[in-house]
């Protein structure tokens, strides 16, 4: 890490001295230099205005009680750091997410499928899930505590409420767009049926289901709070609503940020494997 | 070899009529009859909108027709087959974009289950006819329009068709690179005595490359209106008096849509 420093200083300089650059390659140099660190230089700015602006309305405005500074936030997050609390909780409400996003990408996946192929079936479900897509997860925390109880189950079951839909629609979508001529080229081909699905149709809908799984990862995130809030023993849910009761605000500020970072990491980790394994398939 | 004799006609296209259905149906084509050899190259010619691409289309099985037979070798045509491989103008849409150059050239051998060692061979010829044995590792998206389409024949090549069906397979390209696919193309219908039943809006192209021209009027309701023998020297030349006399011909011919629409 040091020599890397060391050595873009030493070719910063170069660019500025013009001692180890050709001069025509130097403004291209010191123009691509800017782009990029250009952007991680405003990135932290940004943060740090945000991080004044909050102290102030923490000091000034509402008053320590109500907003912590982001003073004692980081001295509180690194406490809970150091007991082992918050990775407790994380992975507590990462394994629900992961559970609820993996069974509900996995089944919206498979029905979009069948309803993009087949019209019967598209138009028999349609109807009911242009109707039961308006309803989120929140809205369906008290029947899901009736039908599954205050366990495991409930709060997976909400994940999955709030990824199912997303990745259905976009499937579906992915699917219907599939490019009539590619189909008919490999049917020409001597393509079975079940040779344009799995050739065509499918790799065809990946990108469409990707964008599906992203949004419904977001979602995912959006919703594990609202599971945990009710008879959780465990999670950022539970975290955020334990320490409510307590008025512990710097702790929910804690448990606020890391439900966000948390997401965040998993967006990205998401958006980097999915490159990569399918690299060809996203090209545009 | 008899399919190979110009003679013999392998498709019969007789009464045939084309309705798009709906509320309000379309009439595409009307009492279209046509027969196409073994072996020829035929244009089939006409203005946007002259359902030229439907009739390719039932002549694919594509599409069934409303009314009327179209006939592969005396057997209606049900549905597509791999005697009778489609070229299309998207090239773009009609590969597959995630497959390398030689993945894309196999595709017709995989479906088959053909034997991959074999299949390499046959892949490598093909590739090496249309010229794109140098670029078998890249993926579609990183060669060039003209290579995509001869990547197009390379692929149905390898299937060995009787019948290239081509709906204006070079309509996107720039006209130099047009020309060497024109070239390109007739090499390959010379060496291979495929029969190929190409779609254009274009009279050069189609005196360029055809046996026989067809020409439909402009929809709805298209018909064949008017057949043309093409008997010039190969390769065609357009500073040709032949090559002009007919353009002004069939110019002539195309323009009377104007006067009556």
């Amino acid at each position: 890490m040091k020599s890397i420093i060391e050595g873009s200083v030493g070719r910063i300089r170069g660019v500025f001295t013009g001692e180890r650059l050709r001069p025509e390659f130097s403004a291209a140099f010191a123009h691509a230099i800017w782009r990029t660190s250009g952007r991680i230089i405003l990135g932290l700015l940004s943060l740090l205005i945000a991080a004044l602006i909050w102290h102030g309305l923490s000091t000034v405005v509402f008053g320590p009680f109500l907003v912590p500074t982001p003073i004692t936030v980081a001295t509180t997050f690194f406490d809970m750091l150091n007991t082992g609390e918050l990775i407790q909780h994380s992975i507590a409400s990462l394994l629900r997410v992961a559970a609820g996003f993996v069974i509900g990408s996995a089944v919206a996946i498979l029905v979009g499928l069948i309803m993009g192929r087949i019209q019967v079936i598209h138009d028999l479900f349609d109807p009911i899930i242009e109707f039961l897509r308006f309803l989120s997860p929140t809205a369906m925390i008290p029947i899901a505590v009736i039908w599954f109880g205050i366990g495991e189950t409930s709060k997976v079951f909400l994940i999955f409420w709030g990824v199912f839909f997303f990745v259905l629609i976009n499937t579906i979508a992915g699917v219907v767009r599939t490019p009539q001529g590619r189909i008919n080229a490999l049917l020409c081909l001597g393509a079975s049926r079940w040779q344009v699905f799995t050739k065509v149709v499918l790799p065809s809908a990946i990108p469409s289901i990707v964008v599906g799984m992203r949004v419904a990862l977001a979602s995912a995130f959006i919703s594990i709070i609202p599971a945990e809030l009710l008879a959780a023993d465990s999670g950022l849910g539970y975290l955020l609503q334990s320490s409510s009761l307590l008025l512990q605000t710097d702790r929910m500020f804690v448990a606020l940020a890391t439900v966000a970072a948390v997401g965040f990491a998993a967006d990205r980790i998401f958006r980097i494997a999915v490159a990569i394994v399918f690299r060809r398939h996203l090209q545009t | 070899m008899n399919a190979l004799n110009p003679v013999q006609p392998i498709f019969h296209v007789r009464a045939v009529d084309k309705t798009f259905g709906g509320r309000r149906p379309y009439v595409a084509l009307n009492d279209v009859n046509l027969e196409v050899r073994g072996g020829e190259f035929l244009c089939i010619l006409g203005a946007s909108g002259c359902g030229k691409s439907t009739l390719l289309n039932l002549l694919a099985g594509f599409e069934a027709p409303t009314s009327g037979e179209v006939c592969f070798r005396g057997a209606p045509v049900l549905g597509p087959s791999r005697e009778r491989v489609m070229f299309f103008q998207d090239s773009h849409a009609a590969l597959l974009p995630w497959e390398t150059v030689e993945e894309n050239a196999g595709l017709g051998l995989r479906l088959q289950h053909a034997d991959p060692v074999e299949s390499a061979a046959v892949v490598e010829k093909c590739l090496r006819v249309v010229g794109l044995l140098d670029h078998r590792h890249k993926l579609p998206s990183e060669i060039s329009g003209g290579m995509r389409q001869r990547l197009q024949i390379a692929r149905a090549l390898a299937v060995n068709p009787e019948v290239f069906l081509m709906d204006e397979p070079f309509g996107a390209l720039d006209a130099i690179t047009r020309r060497r696919m024109h070239v390109a193309l007739h090499e390959v219908w010379e060496s291979t005595a495929k029969t190929i039943v190409f779609v254009t809006h274009d009279i050069v192209e189609a005196l360029t490359l055809a046996d026989r021209i067809v020409i439909m009027n402009v929809g709805p309701r298209s018909r064949i209106r008017l057949e043309i023998k093409v008997d010039l020297p190969r390769p065609r030349d357009p500073a040709d008096v032949g090559f002009g006399r007919l353009f002004k011909e069939i110019e002539k011919e195309l323009s009377l849509d104007e006067v009556h629409h």
